[in-house]
């Protein structure tokens, strides 16, 4: 496993291994063989972003011995469950003391369930929780209340991706492919649960157009400054109302919009057409 | 004997822009056993900045001193500090007894131990008779007795909370409001209280933090932040209802504004603006509904300072009212003795007592002193 990392570090001398993600928003982060590794994402293809992150899972699948990840992973065709729809919960835990309190950790999480149908430790961090669907299943608020109650007794700082339910069937690997990836993005968001609508946005432009020319030159037209950022989210959150947008946001209607002119002049996006504005908030991803 | 300080501090998350910090130059000292509110809308960094101090979340820049102590490397179990959330989320399968418990078994206490302090908690909070109760079985306002007993058997110095009263309906907040400020005075912990409700902060702080997009507005005791605003935006967040704003033209002691408001200043306040050289200029005027009467007394002291005006909305609250009124196209509302209400449609004198008054640069928002 060590092996691997000194390997990834003669590929990419400027790569370092650390303690915790870096929250330096230039740089990308891998977690191999519980080791936190960053690397500055100027220094990697969206390709090899990708395929680190499919090395990094390779190396962690060979100590698991779990029929439910070995099917999610594609080592196995044989199918661990029938007639069932499952959502996968995928987590990662920061600032566990040991291993021991890592599997009451689990324990603790899986008891706050009512339909677990299997839970286990992929790697030092990270886990997988198998639900099945019932009409008692938590909702992602739910979710987030029972880990944030887990967290103040462990002392802990999980994220969690809340998958969709699907199936179990063969399209299921696949799925799950595309959620591990989801997972991965979310682990740089500030909500500490999430779930495919949370983070759909930030994963395609980052997958399609962040790294391109067009979104380069267009994102360097806005200064964006944390009061900009928060009227432009508050402008899509409120559905472009601007009675809300500025209850909201605590301005005087006539500011907001005298700020929304000023922002027009200096940039030539029109806040109050609703492509201009869905364009500025895909920018600030 | 527990002190905080926040020096400087900074965060910035892992996908946020270089310059786009969620707290910004967050400079704070709290006192021993002191109460602080941090207050501001949603999004402004309150509950970000009280994650930090738990440990919850990385501090990106600036240091976190407790009793003299540099903290922001220390992990959240070494910091002694308990934490109340807002989401009062219990572990369903346990009673009550062992979900106040749970932490404290985590950490190894032997079973007396626990059972003194749950007990204790318990006997605090008025929950000795549901000890054995489900959270199922409990009602709201129980469950959030349960997370604050989960937060007082740990004996932490330090409190923590995070809008712990958000999810109550209306009448139970008030009773817990209450409650927390007892249980402060019997813990003698220092606490820092985050919330969005400006009442709640000036109800219960010693000192309020008022913070926006970030940044901190002004600090000072509630009495400070009420009657001496630093800007437009903590003058029209601290207050229910809010202060009424007018935007006007100050010239030769007087204020006008486009929609047919003319008021004249009293010296003491026309001095002010003089000196520090908005004469003829535009700046923002602030007047808090109570300080506008419509008692005859007031017209007499102040006919210079009275408007004709059409009441356009009235709430009768019992012992004061509420006129919703307008003069020409300027709309205020001012809280008035009960014996002064006034239907919708009608016409009422009211005198606008601007001695009290705060004036506001109309592009800093920063008070004019």
């Amino acid at each position: 496993m060590l092996g691997s990392i000194a390997k990834l570090l003669e590929l990419y001398p400027d790569a370092k291994v650390v303690i915790e993600p870096s929250s330096d928003p230039h740089n990308y982060n891998f977690l191999i063989s519980g080791q936190w590794v960053t690397i500055k994402k100027d220094h990697l293809s969206n390709r090899e972003k990708f395929l680190l992150s499919l090395v990094s899972q390779d190396n962690n699948n060979k100590s698991i011995n779990n029929q439910w990840w070995n099917f999610l992973v594609h080592e196995t065709d044989k199918i661990p469950a029938e007639k069932i729809n499952v959502r996968v919960l995928q987590f990662e835990v920061q600032k566990l003391e040991s291993d021991d309190r890592a599997n009451e950790w689990l324990s603790v999480f899986e008891d706050t369930f009512d339909d677990v149908v299997d839970s286990f430790w992929i790697n030092k961090y990270t886990g997988i929780l198998i639900e099945k669907e019932t009409n008692t299943n938590m909702d992602k608020l739910e979710v987030q209340r029972m880990i944030e109650l887990v967290d103040s007794d462990f002392y802990t700082k999980s994220h969690v991706y809340v998958g969709q339910f699907w199936p179990v069937n063969d399209k299921l690997p696949n799925i799950f492919d595309m959620e591990r990836q989801l997972f991965h993005k979310s682990l740089e968001m500030k909500e500490r649960v999430n779930n495919l609508s949370t983070v759909i946005l930030d994963f395609l432009i980052e997958q399609n157009l962040k790294n391109t020319d067009m979104f380069k030159s267009l994102k360097n037209k806005i200064d964006i400054d944390s009061k900009t950022t928060q009227m432009i989210n508050t402008l899509y959150k409120c559905d472009s109302n601007l009675a809300k947008t500025s209850k909201m946001l605590f301005l005087h209607r006539n500011t907001l919009l005298y700020r929304m002119e000023k922002f027009h002049e200096q940039t030539g996006f029109d806040l109050k057409d609703r492509d201009d504005l869905v364009l500025c908030f895909l920018l600030l991803k | 004997m527990v002190e905080i300080d926040l020096n400087h501090i900074y965060k910035r998350y892992a996908n946020a822009e270089e310059n786009n910090y969620a707290v910004s130059d967050f400079d704070l000292h709290i006192k021993d056993k002191e109460f602080i509110v941090f207050v501001g809308p949603s999004g402004c960094g309150k509950s970000t900045t009280l994650r930090m101090i738990a440990g919850l979340e990385d501090i990106t820049k600036g240091e976190l001193i407790i009793d003299g102590k540099y903290e922001n490397d220390t992990a959240p179990k070494d910091r002694n500090i308990a934490m109340v959330f807002q989401n009062y989320a219990l572990y369903p399968h346990m009673t009550v007894f062992d979900n106040m418990a749970f932490g404290l078994k985590l950490r190894k206490y032997d079973k007396d131990k626990i059972k003194e302090k749950v007990d204790y908690a318990a006997k605090v909070l008025g929950l000795t008779e549901y000890l054995d109760r489900k959270p199922a079985a409990l009602s709201g306002g129980q469950r959030q007795r349960v997370a604050l007993g989960r937060a007082i058997v740990r004996d932490a110095p330090i409190f923590l909370m995070d809008e712990p009263l958000s999810n109550l309906d209306a009448k139970l907040r008030v009773s817990m409001r209450a409650e927390i400020a007892r249980l402060h005075q019997e813990l003698h912990t220092t606490t820092i209280y985050v919330t969005h409700d400006q009442t709640e902060a000036m109800t219960m702080a010693d000192r309020i933090v008022v913070m926006s997009m970030g940044e901190v507005q002004q600090i000072g005791t509630p009495k400070e932040v009420y009657e001496s605003p630093k800007n437009k935006f903590v003058a029209g967040f601290i207050g229910s209802p809010s202060m009424n704003f007018f935007d006007v033209h100050y010239k030769d002691g007087i204020v006008t504004d486009s929609e047919g408001l003319t008021l004249k200043l009293p010296e003491g306040r026309s001095k002010v603006l003089d000196e520090a050289g908005y004469d003829d200029k535009d700046v923002t005027l602030g007047i808090r509904p109570e300080d506008i009467h419509a008692e005859g007394a007031m017209e007499e002291t102040f006919p210079e300072a009275t408007v004709e005006s059409e009441v356009v909305v009235s709430e009768l609250l019992g012992a004061t009212s509420m006129l919703y009124s307008r003069v020409d196209g300027t709309e205020f509302v001012a809280i008035v003795d009960a014996r002064d209400y006034h239907k919708p449609g009608d016409k009422v004198r009211l005198t606008f007592d601007l001695n009290k008054a705060h004036f506001f640069d109309e592009k800093t928002t920063d008070a004019i002193r």
